[in-house]
């Protein structure tokens, strides 16, 4: 049993985890037809979604500094959607861990094959593996509630050379 | 293309609902051009969201056995607020859903110039629509699109007396 549970229960944060979760939904049957038509699942799954993570940097800034970064990546939709919590910061390394994901959500509703989910979680993962490789930044991915862990882990990390 | 919002402008509820499915019309844009970039045709796309559609009727229409239920499961406020949505004609028979407002279009307008493509994707997006009234023992019909220019996009959902 995976433990992805949502407390934020306003009726906007409800309305818009309900899209979020259709985004999940879109994201699995859109994998699941690609396959069907003969793509590799991996393949397909990871360059598309790298690309609208990389897509989504034209909505952040130029950022000389990790936390800046870190405070622009925790926006007011973020919050509300995830339940980011800040564990961490100096001005290498800020890990913020997920309390809850309206994707995982979604895909949960497609199917419950734990295998299936941490592949498919992972990949969607491009997002922010995309995102940070545009913007400059490294990023690691720790535990993950697809895994069966209490919360996803984000570390991202500061390059030294980075003039982005 | 006429895709502007017209209603609901500065309101924190429509321009959120707005993003969330502008968020959905960047995933289906992508995950669209991947499968074509690899060389599928865009139908494994209009597979995929007639699926979800028949998802949707299976389990939030469940209930939804008359015209009535159907429209109001439907009429959430992301539809009302965020595409300023209308449901006009409505009778035992049907509805019409009238949208006067795309946020996936106003995401693909952001992402292509290719009138075609949006095209091909605005068919692939309703795909949806053509999955959940089947398994509601509808059909539906895009009689106007925003996407080819028209000032609405507009389905007509009629009962399928074949069923």
């Amino acid at each position: 049993m995976l433990k992805n549970i949502q407390l934020v229960n306003d009726t906007l944060s409800k309305e818009v985890r309900f899209e979020n979760e259709k985004r999940g939904m879109i994201y699995y049957q859109m994998v699941k037809h690609a396959v069907q038509a003969g793509l590799d699942k991996e393949k397909y799954s990871r360059a598309a979604v790298n690309k609208i993570g990389r897509d989504n940097s034209r909505s952040f800034g130029v950022y000389d500094n990790l936390p800046d970064f870190v405070y622009s990546f925790m926006n007011e939709g973020l919050i509300s959607q995830f339940r980011p919590e800040l564990m961490s910061m100096d001005d290498c390394k800020a890990r913020v861990d997920f309390h809850y994901c309206p994707m995982l959500g979604g895909l949960y509703n497609m199917t419950q094959d734990a295998q299936e989910l941490e592949l498919l979680c992972d990949c969607a993962m491009e997002t922010d593996r995309g995102l940070t490789s545009a913007l400059g930044l490294e990023f690691e991915l720790g535990k993950t509630i697809a895994n069966g862990h209490d919360t996803c882990e984000l570390c991202f990390k500061w390059k030294g050379d980075n003039n982005a | 293309m006429p895709n502007q919002a017209k209603k609901y402008i500065g309101v924190k509820a429509a321009d959120t609902l707005r993003a969330a499915v502008e968020n959905q019309g960047k995933w289906v844009y992508y995950l669209t051009m991947e499968g074509i970039d690899s060389g599928l045709s865009t139908q494994f796309a209009k597979d995929a969201m007639q699926e979800l559609g028949e998802y949707y009727a299976e389990h939030e229409y469940s209930e939804c056995n008359c015209v009535e239920k159907f429209v109001n499961q439907l009429m959430n406020r992301s539809m009302e607020m965020g595409q300023e949505a209308i449901v006009e004609n409505k009778s035992d028979a049907g509805f019409d859903l009238k949208i006067g407002y795309c946020p996936m279009l106003n995401m693909w307008e952001q992402l292509t110039e290719d009138g075609e493509k949006i095209r091909d994707l605005c068919d692939v997006a309703c795909s949806m629509f053509k999955g959940l009234a089947a398994k509601k023992g509808m059909n539906v019909e895009k009689q106007s699109a925003i996407a080819k220019g028209d000032d609405h996009c507009v389905f007509c959902f009629r009962k399928d007396d074949s069923v």
